[in-house]
C-alpha cells in the first residue's frame, strides 16, 4: 500500500505541471511570431446566416473549433465590435467555456479581429508587441486564415482575451476588479458627482466581480483626478492609478498616431482598467489599437485639454518628463526606417500577403470595393505605415521640444523588458 | 415609491372595505335573486358576488374582476428579482349566458402586456354531455394550469403547469361530462400550442396543435365510500409540429429566473400528462405528472438529427382546512366558522415538485450547447409551504415560502448558487 502511495502522490503533482507546460507550449506555438494559422470553425449554416443578418447582436451560436490538432465542440461564438461590425467578415468572440467548463491550449476565450478597419491588417498586432516592448501587459496576437464551414473568410487577427487568464500571466493575481471601457461619447474622466453608479456599470463595465463591482474606488479616483490640489495631484491620484503606467501607455498610443483611443476625438475609448486585490490602486490595460498608425502627423496630444487626467498630468513637471521620456523610449524601441517596427512590417506584410490578397472580403478605402483595389490599398497602407516609422520620430520630437523637452543621450541599446510573446521577462 | 405603495395600500384598504359592505349586503334576507338569475322579469341589475345585468330569463351579463397584489422577496437576489411589490393581476371580463344555452367570456388583463387577451370565447351547450367552444381560451391539458388564478392553492404554479402545459390559444373545441358526471372530456383543435410555448418576443412556436383531456371520477359508478365520490384521475395529450429554430421551452424558476435557455428544437412537440385530485371533507390531494418530448431534425451543428429533449416533471401537493369547510364546496363563500365567527377559512398547504431537462441521450460529452447531442441535464426542485385566509368571499390572503434548488448551479440565477429561498404574500381581491 504504502509503495503505491509515493508514485501516485508524484502522479498527483506531476500531472498537472505537465499539463500546465503542455498548454502553455501549445500557446507558444498558436502565438509563433514566425507562423501562419488556420482557424476552422464549424457551425449550423442557419446559425451562421442568422449571426451575419443579425451581426450588431450579441447572440451566441454554438459551433466546433479546429485548431491544428485541437477539435473542441460546442463553444459559443458570437459578433463582436463597436464601428467594426460586418457581415460578411465578422469579428468574432470565441467563448470556450460558454456552454460547458472546457479550454482551448488554456484559454477560456479569445477574439478573431476581422481587421475590417485596417486596410494592412497588422496594425494591432505591431502595436500590443509595442506595449509588450515597453512592459505593459497586452495581448499576444497572430494571424490566421478563418473557414467557416470551409469556406474561405479572410485574414483574422487572432487575440487573447483580457480576461483572468491573461491578468494571472501578466500580473500575477486575477482576483481584483477588471472593467472594460464602454464608450460613452464625450467623456473624458470628468467627475459626475458622488454616486459609484455614475460610474460603473459605464463607463467602467465589469469583467470580473460583476455582482459586486465595487465602484466606489473608482468614484475616488476621478474625484482626486479632477479635484486634488496640483501640488498633491500625483499622490493623490497615485493611490488609485498607477501614473507612471498610465503614461508609458499614453506615450505609446499617442507615438504610434492612435485616432481611437485615451485622446480619442470623441471621447476615451478602447481601454481595460484592472482593480489590483485588496488594494484602490488600479491599471489601464490597452485595447483594440487597430486605428494606429493614422496619420504621420498625428498631434502627440490631441484633445489633452480636455481629457481632465491628461491635461492634468501635462500639467505637472515631473509626470510631464516622464511622459515625453517614455515617448522617447517607445520611439527608440520602435526605431526608425531600418529598425524593429520596419523590419516587423516587412516580414508581416510578407508572411499575411498571399492570404490576404484571397481575402474577398475585406475593404477599400474608396467604394465600388474590389479585390484588386483592397489589395492595392493594403500595399499602399503597409508603405504609408513604414513611412510614418521612418519619419514619426523627428516629427515627435520637435513636437516635444515645443512643449519644452529637452532629450536626454539616447542608449546603445534599449534594455528589453519583454519577450517576443509577450511574456515579462524577470 | 413609498408614496405610490402607500396610495396601493389605500386603494387594497377601501377594497377591503367596500367588500366587507357589499357581504353585508350579501346576506340580507330580503334578496330574492339568486346566481342563476331566478325568478326576476325584465331589465334589472343584481349584485350578489359579482355585478349582473340581466334581462328577463335570457340574458344574464357579469361583470368580474381580479386584482391580485404580490409582496415578493428573494434571498439571494437574481437578476430576474421582481420589486418587492407587483400588481400581478389587474383582470376585468364579461361572462354571460344567453337563452340559457350559449355562454360568453370576454377578460382583458392590463397588468401584462404580452398576451393582455385572457378568455374570449363563445359556448354553446347542446346538452350536458355536448359543448361546442370556439374562441381563445386554455387548451385541454393540466389539471393546474386550466384552474384559474384566482382558485389556486398556492401563489405560484407548479413548474410543470407553468411551463410544459401550453396555457391559452385560438381554436375550437367539443367538451362536456357523460356517465353521470362522472367522465368530462374535452378535445380541440388550435391555431398554435399556447402561450406559455411563446418565445420571449411573444412568437408563438407550436404551430397547429391538437389536444385532449380525459378526467373520471370512477367512484361516482362504482360502489365506494362517500369520502371517495370526489377523487378524480385524469390523462391528457397534446402534439404540434415545431418548425426550425431556437424554440425549445426554456426552464424558468419560480421567480422567472432562467435555468434552462431556449434550445434548437425541429419536428413534433409532445405532450403526455396524468393527473389525480381527490378532496376528502377540509383535506386535498393532488398530483400531476407531465412529460414533454421535443424532436430536434437536422439541429446538430453539422445538420444532423439530434436526439429528442425531453422535460418532464411532477409535483404532490395537499391541503388542510384548519377552520374545518369542505373543500370541494369552495372556501370562497367566507362562511361563518363556529366559535371562530367571521374570520372566515384557513388553509394550510405543501407541495413538492420536481421538472427535470435533458436529452434523451447520455452518451458522449454533456454540453449546455442549444445544439448539444447531449445535453447538460437540469433539474428544479421545490418545496412549497403556505397558508391561504379566505376572509370573505372576495377577499383571499395567501403567503407561501419556497426553497428552490437547482441542480446545475452553472445556470443558476445566480451562478454557482443552487439554492435559494422565495417569499411570496399576496392579496387577491376577486368579484
Amino acid at each position: 500500500m504504502r509503495q503505491a502511495v509515493l508514485p501516485l502522490a508524484f502522479l498527483a503533482v506531476a500531472l498537472p505541471s505537465l499539463a500546465q507546460e503542455t498548454k502553455q507550449t501549445l500557446q507558444d506555438e498558436l502565438f509563433d511570431e514566425k507562423a501562419f494559422q488556420e482557424i476552422r470553425l464549424e457551425i449550423h449554416p442557419e446559425d451562421f446566416r442568422k449571426l451575419q443578418n443579425n451581426f450588431r447582436d450579441n447572440t451566441y451560436y454554438p459551433a466546433n473549433l479546429l485548431w491544428e490538432k485541437q477539435y473542441l465542440e460546442n463553444v459559443g461564438i458570437r459578433s463582436k465590435g463597436r464601428t467594426s461590425r460586418r457581415p460578411n467578415k465578422p469579428g468574432l468572440r470565441v467563448d470556450i467555456n460558454r456552454y460547458e467548463d472546457q479550454e482551448f491550449i488554456g484559454f477560456k476565450s479569445f477574439l478573431l479581429d476581422n481587421n475590417i478597419q485596417d486596410l494592412s491588417l497588422i496594425k494591432e498586432r505591431l502595436a500590443m508587441a509595442l506595449y509588450q516592448k515597453m512592459g505593459l501587459p497586452a495581448p499576444r496576437e497572430t494571424h490566421g486564415r478563418l473557414y467557416v464551414n470551409d469556406a474561405y473568410v479572410g485574414v483574422y487577427t487572432i487575440t487573447e482575451s483580457t480576461d483572468k487568464k491573461f491578468l494571472k500571466r501578466w500580473l500575477g493575481e486575477d482576483e481584483g476588479f477588471l472593467y472594460e471601457w464602454e464608450f460613452l461619447e464625450g467623456y473624458r474622466m470628468q467627475y459626475l458627482g458622488d454616486n459609484p453608479g455614475l460610474y460603473s456599470p459605464s463607463p467602467f463595465k465589469p469583467e470580473t466581480n460583476e455582482l459586486n463591482p465595487n465602484a466606489a474606488p473608482l468614484e475616488k479616483m476621478i474625484r482626486a483626478i479632477n479635484q486634488a490640489a496640483d501640488a498633491d495631484f500625483p499622490k493623490a491620484v497615485g493611490e488609485f492609478l498607477d501614473l507612471k503606467k498610465f503614461l508609458t501607455g499614453l506615450a505609446v498610443e499617442s507615438y504610434l498616431a492612435e485616432f481611437d483611443g485615451f485622446l480619442s476625438d470623441y471621447g476615451i475609448n478602447n481601454t481595460y482598467f484592472y482593480r489590483f486585490n485588496g488594494k484602490n490602486l488600479g491599471m489601464f490595460i490597452a485595447k483594440d489599437r487597430d486605428n494606429t498608425f493614422t496619420n504621420i502627423t498625428h498631434p502627440m496630444f490631441a484633445n489633452a485639454n480636455a481629457n481632465v487626467l491628461v491635461k492634468r498630468c501635462l500639467a505637472n513637471a515631473e509626470l510631464r518628463e516622464f511622459l515625453f521620456s517614455e515617448v522617447m523610449r517607445a520611439a527608440s524601441l520602435t526605431g526608425g526606417a531600418d529598425g524593429w517596427m520596419d523590419k516587423e512590417i516587412v516580414r508581416l506584410a510578407d508572411l499575411l500577403r498571399p492570404h490576404v490578397y484571397a481575402d474577398t472580403n475585406k475593404e477599400c478605402i474608396e467604394t465600388p470595393c474590389t479585390l484588386e483595389r483592397a489589395n492595392a490599398d493594403f500595399e499602399n497602407q503597409v508603405a504609408y505605415m513604414r513611412e510614418l516609422v521612418a519619419q514619426r520620430r523627428e516629427i515627435v520630437l520637435t513636437e516635444l521640444k515645443a512643449l519644452g523637452y529637452t532629450p536626454l543621450p539616447e542608449p546603445a541599446t534599449p534594455e528589453p523588458v519583454a519577450n517576443a510573446v509577450g511574456m515579462p521577462i524577470k | 415609491m413609498k408614496t405610490r405603495s402607500l396610495l396601493r395600500f389605500v386603494t387594497v384598504a377601501l377594497l377591503l372595505a367596500a367588500a366587507d359592505r357589499m357581504r353585508a349586503q350579501d346576506t340580507n334576507p330580503d334578496s330574492k335573486e339568486d346566481d342563476s338569475g331566478r325568478p326576476g322579469k325584465g331589465l334589472r341589475f343584481v349584485w350578489k358576488r359579482h355585478p349582473s345585468i340581466r334581462v328577463g330569463g335570457w340574458l344574464r351579463v357579469d361583470f368580474r374582476a381580479r386584482l391580485q397584489m404580490d409582496w415578493t422577496v428573494l434571498n439571494p437576489e437574481t437578476s430576474a428579482s421582481p420589486d418587492i411589490f407587483d400588481f400581478e393581476r389587474r383582470r376585468f371580463a364579461v361572462e354571460g349566458v344567453l337563452f340559457k344555452r350559449i355562454e360568453f367570456e370576454i377578460s382583458r388583463e392590463t397588468a401584462e402586456t404580452d398576451f393582455p387577451w385572457k378568455d374570449v370565447y363563445g359556448n354553446i351547450r347542446i346538452a350536458r354531455g355536448l359543448q361546442v367552444r370556439g374562441g381563445r381560451f386554455r387548451i385541454p391539458f393540466s389539471l393546474e394550469q386550466t384552474t384559474g388564478p384566482t382558485d389556486l392553492d398556492f401563489i405560484e404554479r407548479s413548474r410543470i403547469a407553468a411551463r410544459l402545459a401550453p396555457g391559452r390559444d385560438t381554436g375550437v373545441a367539443v367538451h362536456g361530462n357523460v356517465l353521470k358526471r362522472g367522465l368530462r372530456y374535452n378535445a380541440g383543435v388550435f391555431g398554435n400550442d399556447g402561450d406559455i410555448a411563446a418565445t420571449t418576443t411573444n412568437l408563438r412556436t407550436g404551430q397547429r396543435t391538437v389536444a385532449g383531456r380525459l378526467v373520471a371520477q370512477p367512484f361516482r359508478w362504482l360502489p365506494a365510500p362517500k369520502l371517495l365520490e370526489d377523487f378524480s384521475i385524469g390523462g391528457a395529450a397534446t402534439t404540434s409540429d415545431v418548425p426550425a429554430g431556437l424554440y425549445g421551452i426554456r426552464g424558468r424558476t419560480a421567480a422567472s429566473d432562467t435555468t434552462f435557455p431556449a434550445y434548437f428544437v425541429s419536428g413534433n412537440r409532445r405532450r403526455v400528462g396524468l393527473e389525480m385530485n381527490w378532496m376528502p371533507g377540509p383535506f386535498s390531494v393532488k398530483g400531476e405528472f407531465i412529460d414533454m418530448r421535443e424532436q430536434r431534425l437536422k439541429q446538430s451543428i453539422r445538420g444532423e438529427d439530434l436526439p429528442d429533449m425531453i422535460q418532464r416533471g411532477w409535483y404532490l401537493m395537499g391541503t388542510w382546512v384548519v377552520t374545518g369547510q369542505r373543500k370541494s364546496r369552495g372556501l370562497d363563500r367566507g362562511r361563518y366558522v363556529p366559535f371562530i365567527k367571521r374570520w372566515g377559512a384557513v388553509e394550510l398547504a405543501a407541495r413538492y415538485e420536481a421538472i427535470r431537462l435533458a436529452s434523451d441521450t447520455s452518451t458522449g460529452l454533456a454540453s449546455r450547447s442549444t445544439r448539444a447531442f447531449n445535453a447538460t441535464r437540469q433539474s428544479d426542485r421545490v418545496l412549497t409551504f403556505g397558508v391561504n385566509w379566505f376572509l370573505t368571499q372576495w377577499v383571499k390572503l395567501q403567503a407561501n415560502v419556497l426553497r428552490d434548488r437547482i441542480e446545475d448551479s452553472f445556470r443558476a440565477p445566480v451562478q454557482g448558487v443552487p439554492s435559494y429561498w422565495i417569499y411570496k404574500f399576496r392579496m387577491q381581491f376577486t368579484l
